[in-house]
C-alpha cells in the first residue's frame, strides 16, 4: 500500500491572501456555461428537466437542448374513480399523477406523437387530447359505430387525416376543423365479398408511410387504405396459412411498426404473445416470441407514439385499470 | 523514482501553493495533459482555481485516489463521502467547484457537483434561492412554457 503524503501541505509562499471578488459574492446559476448547463439538466428526467426549464433562459435553452423525448411510448393510466390519471414511464416505472376531467367517461381509441383519440360512448363523441397540454380538439359526430379509428398525425398539423373503419364495408375520413365525416361504401373488394360484416374481426389500425394499415383477422390478410385516394388495397393472402398455422385460441391481434417493418401480434390469455414479421408485403412468417417481457414491445420510432390499444392490453396484463399509452 | 518525482505542486489562482501526490493529482485530465506534455515543471499553475477551492478539489481528488489504489472502502462507502462532500457546500462553493472540476477535466466531480445542482432543481422555489436564478422570462413567455407541458406542473 503507497503512503500518502499529508496534505494539503500549503507551501509558505503566500503573497496574497485575497479571494477573487467573485467567489465572495453569490454567483447565479443561471450564469454557468451552457456546457454545464447541459450536463446539470441531462441529469435530470424528463418532468423535471421541463420543471427546470421554467426557471429562467439559459435554463430553458440548456434543458430544451438535452430533453430526450424517450422514443418508448409512455402508459396512460386510467382510474376506476374519479379523474386521477397516471402517466408512467414504463422503463422506469416512474409515474406522474394527472388530474384530467376532461376525459371523463372516454375510452382512448389511438394514440399519436403525444395526442391521444378519445370516444365517449354515452355522447358519441370523438375527440382528440393532448394529456401533456390538456388541448382538446373536437371531431364532428361519427353517424355508423366503428370497428377501429385512427390518425395520421397531431391533430394541430395540416395534414391530419383520421380514418374510422366501419363493421360493414365502409371507412369514413375526417380532418381536424371540418364538420362533418366523410363516408364511402367499399363494394367490390374479393376477398371481403364472402363476409357480411368484414371488419367485425380486425386488428387495430396503424398508420405508416402515407396508408393506414390493418389486417383482416376473418379472411386472414393485411389491407391497406390510402386516406387521400379513398382506395383499399388487399396485400396478401399469403399469410393466410401462416396465421392461421399459428390460430388456436381467441386470439386479440394487433398491429405495429418498426423502422418501416410491420408486424403482427397475437395475444392471447396468459400466452405469451406471438409476434410476426410483415416483409414488405409479401407475406406473413413467424417470428420467435418475444421473450416474456410486454413491455420490450415498442414499436414506434416516433417519439411519443403508441399503437391504440394494443399497447395498453400488452402492457398491462395484470392491470384491472383501462390504460392507453402515448 | 525518488520520492520528490511522485510529488508535484499546484498553485493556485491566489497563489496557494499545494503539494501532492503525482497519482492525486493525475486524476484531473488537464494536469495529467500538462505533465505529459512536460511543459511544466513540477509546479503547475492553475489560473482558474482559488486556494479554496483547489483544497477541496484536492480532497476529492485524494479520497477517490485512496480507493482506485487499493480498493480499502466499498463503492458504497465512497458514495456516502460523495453525498456528505457536496451536501453542505454552500452556493458559491458550488458554483465554483462546477467551474473547476470542469476546467481540471475530472470528470467524476464534475458529474458528483452537476448532480447536487439537480437536485436542488426539485422545487421551483430554489431556483431563486438557493441558485439565485432570476426569472427573466416575460409573463407570457413564463405561460407558454407552462401551458406546453402542463403535465410536468401538475403536483
Amino acid at each position: 500500500m503507497k503512503s500518502l503524503c499529508s496534505f494539503p501541505t500549503i507551501v509558505p509562499n503566500r503573497r496574497h491572501k485575497t479571494r477573487s471578488q467573485t467567489a465572495l459574492m453569490k454567483p447565479s446559476f443561471a450564469d454557468l456555461p451552457t456546457v454545464l448547463l447541459e450536463i446539470i439538466m441531462s441529469q435530470l428526467v424528463l418532468k423535471d428537466n421541463i420543471r427546470a426549464s421554467a426557471a429562467c433562459k439559459s435554463w430553458l435553452e440548456a434543458a430544451v437542448s438535452v430533453r430526450v423525448v424517450e422514443k418508448h411510448p409512455w402508459i396512460l393510466y386510467f382510474p376506476k374513480h374519479g379523474h386521477l390519471f397516471k402517466l408512467c414511464d414504463p422503463l422506469t416505472w416512474k409515474s406522474n399523477p394527472l388530474k384530467l376531467p376532461e376525459l371523463a367517461g372516454s375510452t382512448v381509441c389511438y394514440s399519436r406523437d403525444g395526442w391521444l383519440l378519445m370516444h365517449r360512448c354515452e355522447s358519441q363523441d370523438t375527440f382528440f387530447f393532448n394529456p401533456f397540454s390538456k388541448e382538446l380538439i373536437s371531431l364532428p359526430k361519427i353517424d355508423l359505430s366503428f370497428r377501429e379509428i385512427a390518425f395520421s398525425c397531431s391533430p394541430t398539423s395540416d395534414d391530419c387525416v383520421v380514418v374510422a373503419i366501419h363493421f360493414a364495408v365502409s371507412i369514413s375520413t375526417c380532418c381536424p376543423g371540418a364538420t362533418e365525416w366523410f363516408t364511402k361504401h367499399h363494394i367490390i373488394f374479393p376477398p371481403f365479398q364472402t363476409q357480411s360484416r368484414p371488419f367485425h374481426k380486425q386488428s387495430t389500425l396503424l398508420y405508416v408511410d402515407d396508408q393506414f394499415y390493418g389486417f383482416n383477422e376473418a379472411i386472414g390478410c393485411l389491407y391497406s387504405f390510402y386516406p387521400y385516394s379513398r382506395r383499399l388495397y388487399v396485400h396478401s393472402s399469403a399469410c393466410i396459412d401462416r396465421y392461421q398455422q399459428s390460430s388456436g385460441c381467441q386470439k386479440t391481434v394487433f398491429l405495429g411498426e418498426k423502422k418501416g417493418e410491420l408486424f403482427l401480434i397475437c395475444t392471447s390469455g396468459n400466452e405469451k404473445p406471438l409476434v410476426f414479421f410483415v416483409p414488405p408485403l409479401l407475406n406473413v412468417r413467424p417470428k420467435p416470441a418475444v421473450p416474456c417481457k410486454y413491455r420490450k414491445i415498442c414499436f414506434n420510432a416516433v417519439p411519443c407514439d403508441f399503437f391504440g390499444s394494443c399497447m395498453y392490453r400488452l402492457a398491462t396484463p395484470t392491470e384491472n385499470a383501462r390504460s392507453g399509452l402515448v | 523514482m525518488s520520492k520528490s518525482e511522485k510529488k508535484i505542486v499546484l498553485k493556485s489562482l491566489d497563489n496557494e501553493a499545494f503539494e501532492v501526490e503525482k497519482a492525486v493529482a493525475l486524476q484531473s485530465q488537464t494536469i495529467w495533459v500538462m505533465c505529459e506534455d512536460k511543459c511544466v515543471g513540477n509546479e503547475i499553475p492553475l489560473e482558474n482555481v482559488t486556494g479554496q477551492i483547489l483544497a477541496k478539489v484536492i480532497d476529492y481528488c485524494k479520497k477517490h485516489a485512496v480507493v482506485d489504489g487499493d480498493g480499502d472502502e466499498s463503492s458504497e462507502e465512497l458514495k456516502n463521502w460523495d453525498t456528505e462532500f457536496t451536501k453542505n457546500m454552500d452556493q458559491s462553493t458550488l458554483f465554483n467547484m462546477i467551474l473547476a472540476a470542469n476546467y481540471l477535466n475530472i470528470k467524476s466531480l464534475l458529474n458528483l457537483t452537476c448532480q447536487a445542482v439537480a437536485d436542488k432543481t426539485k422545487t421551483i422555489d430554489e431556483f431563486h434561492t438557493f441558485l439565485n436564478i432570476e426569472n427573466n422570462f416575460t409573463p407570457e413567455e413564463e405561460a407558454q412554457i407552462c401551458q406546453e407541458n402542463l403535465w410536468a406542473f401538475d403536483d
